[in-house]
């Protein structure tokens, strides 16, 4: 009881975990895994003995209704009429059973059983006690106040307006207090009997045979019109219904125009009789068996969806790699029965829930008004969302089950969307990375080709020069070709450490990131500041690349910003070092293929860091790195 | 004998010209590109214009681009074209596009005077000059790698100095070898290769730079 109470208070919203979602989330719903806590397990166990003992009972009271002999007090039925009343107060039993056995929140089971056992107690009538027969004559009419009770709280279980609550506590009323206002005024030992004797109506106070009569009249005209007015309730649920509910509804709204008919027949018959002796041979109590037939059939419905779940799975692998939710919606729509279910779909953190249509889904506006299921990464962010009409929240394992099958679906498309963007991503950065490094090749080979091989040509030929006027005894050009020579060599050597420290600056590896950059400031022509705050050492790599982005960053300040000043920021933030390089210059760098700011992007990418540049036209460059440092 | 230099790497430019100029060359303008050449061989026709391949901007081709222009006016003008690198690519290019005079050596040679002098004179001269080194590699590289097989030692040494431009009488004094042998392996190399032999040195040239190009 306090489980389905529990559930229905629940917003019929839950969150679905990640990728793993909980154990207790699983079990949580998975009423057959015996993961389940050990109450539950008694409740369980409780819940079965309680089943088997009504079933016992149930057939005893089902043969005794057939074998008890009748006493001369009331008629005795013909055997037809007998096994008819039988057989209708057993298929009330039987489908309350089948109902609380599949749906043991649903409390329709139960009020059906109720009917089943209200409907048997006229049998009490045939019981030589004067209780026994109190208790009959009060409790006859109740099995018709309990099936309006169904018929108004159906397919939910539970009242669910203040306007179902005064309808079904007024049936009660109606039915058990008119019928005991009646007994206050009627003296059965006395009255109308079928053939006298009849044990005594204990509330019987005062004999008023005529007023017993009028109450009696009363209360047949009031049932009728009790039960005209349920039909004509459903009717209008009916129509008001969902389509999704109305799948559910349709065999109950067709089953309460028999009920009602029956009602009609069996009230008109008694009507104007002092005591419903005849209780036995009813001529439209066969119109009954269509309120147990019609509510396990409307339940059955429901749980149909079950068998279409099977397809849904099938269906949902051969749904193709395309980016439309369409064929998904019409799979939800299809299986669910509900012409209202929708998914909704986030393609990126910030953006909408969309759905097929490409339409914004509002979280706050679906939620009052269709049952609401999300799907969210294991960090809790909602990238889909199932809408649905809230009635299958009825059948609450169907929605899982559906919710599951979709979210390995959708999570498994999206993992593999993942995994095809990462690839992209990584064979493009490849293919920069193969382009850089060819172009820095090229460069390499350039600068010795252009710098180096020639001037050692031209050194070259001019010893050759010189060995020409020593030979020819021409000592002051000699002399003067020799001062070339050396000024080439030293010109050389100069060139040579330049390129070597471009390649890579001794004192980086040698002294650390500090000294390197402290280098890069006394060499550049810029009024440059360093505000660092570094250990001693950093892992090689993240050294390396912090350097080249700031050597890159200078150069860029110096030859394409105009910068006069330049400022670098280095430290450590947690196991990330984060280097700014901040100038002063023209701003609107962009970032291009085979672009410095690319080749730099791609540099931090590949040690997996972030680079981020912010450069507005006319108001300088800011590049931010972040390197990774955990070794 | 007027010169015109174009070569983009100063201390080398300078020193040809020094070279040159030491040598009693007038060097009638320099440049460190090839920008202003075409305008400038108009303007003052010289003797021979000394061309560095690779050159500003791109570093590339610049150099035969603007010898070829220079041939298309000047078909009987002599051009040396220096390569640092040993690429027979360029020859290709240098022979395919304009037929004629080919002058192309490698910067090493400079340094060699009179190696380098005889070849500036034989260019002048009306005869093509293609580096050793470069012929070698070509040789190396041939696609006709069977027929070449089919040579023997001498004959295959006869068509190397075919290639680099020499004569008959040039091939038979380095190999110190008769005229008449030279000429009979010369005509042997021209029939195992499958040529039509050429009397003209500096057709012979062409044809077997092209053979063993293609």
């Amino acid at each position: 009881m306090s489980e389905s109470a529990l559930n229905r208070r629940t917003p019929r919203t839950f969150q679905t975990g990640g990728r793993t979602p909980p154990l207790s989330k699983v079990s949580s719903w998975s009423l057959d895994t015996s993961l389940w806590t050990r109450s539950k397990n008694s409740v369980k166990t409780l819940r079965g003995a309680t089943m088997i003992a009504l079933c016992l009972v149930g057939l005893g009271v089902s043969v005794a209704s057939l074998v008890m002999p009748f006493p001369p007090w009331v008629p005795q039925p013909d055997k037809i009429s007998l096994v008819l009343f039988t057989s209708c107060g057993s298929a009330f039993l039987l489908g309350g059973l089948l109902i609380s056995l599949w749906r043991p929140k649903n409390k329709i089971g139960v009020l059906m059983i109720a009917a089943s056992f209200a409907w048997f107690s006229v049998n009490l009538f045939r019981v030589n006690s004067n209780l026994a027969f109190t208790v009959a004559a009060f409790s006859y009419i109740l099995y018709l106040a309990i099936i309006e009770h169904m018929f108004i709280v159906f397919p939910y279980g539970y009242i669910r307006s203040a306007t179902d609550r005064t309808l079904v506590i007024g049936t009660y009323c109606w039915c058990l207090g008119l019928n005991a206002l009646g007994m206050l005024v009627w003296d059965s030992s006395h009255d109308d009997c079928f053939n006298g004797g009849c044990p005594r109506n204990l509330l019987g106070i005062y004999r008023d045979p005529a007023l017993n009569m009028t109450i009696g009249r009363v209360l047949c005209d009031g049932s009728c019109l009790l039960m005209t007015g349920t039909l004509f309730l459903v009717a209008f649920r009916w129509r008001q219904a969902t389509v999704a509910t109305r799948r559910i509804m349709t065999p109950v709204a067709l089953g309460a125009i028999p009920v009602a008919a029956g009602t009609l027949i069996d009230q008109g018959i008694q009507y104007g009789t002092a005591w419903p002796s005849d209780l036995w041979s009813q001529p439209g109590q066969w119109l009954l068996l269509a309120v147990p037939a019609s509510v396990l059939l409307g339940l059955l419905r429901l749980r149909l969806g079950h068998a279409a779940l099977t397809e849904l799975v099938v269906q949902l692998s051969a749904l193709s790699q395309g980016e439309s939710l369409e064929p998904l919606r019409q799979l939800l729509r299809k299986t669910l029965h509900d012409p209202t279910a929708d998914f909704g779909y986030r393609y990126s953190k910030s953006a909408p829930l969309l759905n097929a249509d490409g339409h914004v889904i509002d979280l706050v506006m679906a939620r009052s008004r269709q049952g609401v299921h999300e799907l969210a990464d294991a960090d809790g962010t909602v990238y889909g969302v199932l809408l649905y009409d809230p009635i299958l929240d009825e059948d609450p394992r169907l929605v899982r089950a559906v919710v599951e099958a979709v979210k390995f679906t959708v999570q498994n498309k999206r993992l593999e969307a993942e995994r095809q963007a990462r690839l992209k991503e990584i064979q493009a950065l490849t293919v920069r990375m193969v382009t850089a490094t060819d172009a820095e090749r090229r460069r390499i080979e350039r600068n010795l080709h252009d710098g180096g091989q020639q001037t050692l040509l031209a050194l070259g030929f001019l010893l050759a020069l010189c060995h020409k006027k020593a030979s020819d005894g021409d000592l002051s050009t000699l002399l003067e070709l020799l001062n070339n020579a050396s000024k080439m060599t030293r010109s050389m050597v100069d060139e040579l450490r330049d390129f070597c420290r471009g390649m890579h600056p001794t004192i980086l590896s040698e002294a650390g990131l500090e000294a390197a950059l402290e280098s890069l400031r006394q060499r550049t022509s810029l009024d440059m500041s360093l505000d660092l705050l570094l250990p001693e050492r950093l892992p090689a790599l993240a050294e390396t690349t912090a350097y080249f982005v700031a050597s890159e960053a200078l150069a860029n300040a110096t030859k394409h910003a105009h910068a006069n000043v330049v400022t670098i920021r280095a430290l450590m933030e947690g196991a990330e070092l984060v280097v700014e390089i901040k100038d002063d210059g023209v701003g609107g760098a962009t970032f291009h293929d085979g672009g410095g700011l690319q080749g730099l992007a791609d540099r931090v990418a590949a040690v997996h860091g972030q680079f981020q540049v912010h450069s507005p036209e006319g108001d300088g460059t800011r590049m931010t790195v972040r390197i990774p440092c955990a070794s | 004998m007027r010169i015109i230099v174009a070569e983009d790497h100063v201390f080398f430019r300078e020193g040809l010209v020094n070279v040159l100029t030491d040598f009693g060359h007038d060097v009638i303008a320099q440049f460190p590109d090839t920008e202003m050449l075409a305008e400038q061989v108009c303007a003052d026709v010289p003797d021979l214009v000394i061309l560095d391949v690779r050159m500003p901007p791109t570093h590339t081709t610049e150099g035969l681009k603007a010898a070829q222009q220079i041939r298309a006016s000047f078909p009987e003008m002599g051009i040396l074209v220096l390569s640092a690198h040993v690429e027979t690519q360029y020859l290709g290019k240098l022979i395919a596009d304009s037929p004629g005079y080919i002058g192309y050596i490698l910067k090493d040679r400079v340094a060699n005077f009179d190696e380098f002098f005889r070849f500036t004179r034989d260019i002048i001269e009306g005869k093509s000059v293609i580096d050793q080194t470069v012929v070698k590699d070509l040789l190396n590289r041939a696609n006709n790698r069977a027929a070449l097989a089919r040579l023997t030692d001498r004959e295959r040494k006869v068509l190397e100095l075919m290639a680099t431009g020499r004569s008959n009488k040039a091939i038979a004094g380095r190999l110190s070898l008769s005229r008449r042998s030279v000429e009979s392996a010369v005509s042997d190399v021209f029939n195992k290769l499958d040529l039509p032999d050429r009397e003209d040195d500096q057709r012979r040239v062409l044809a077997v730079i092209t053979y063993l190009q293609s």
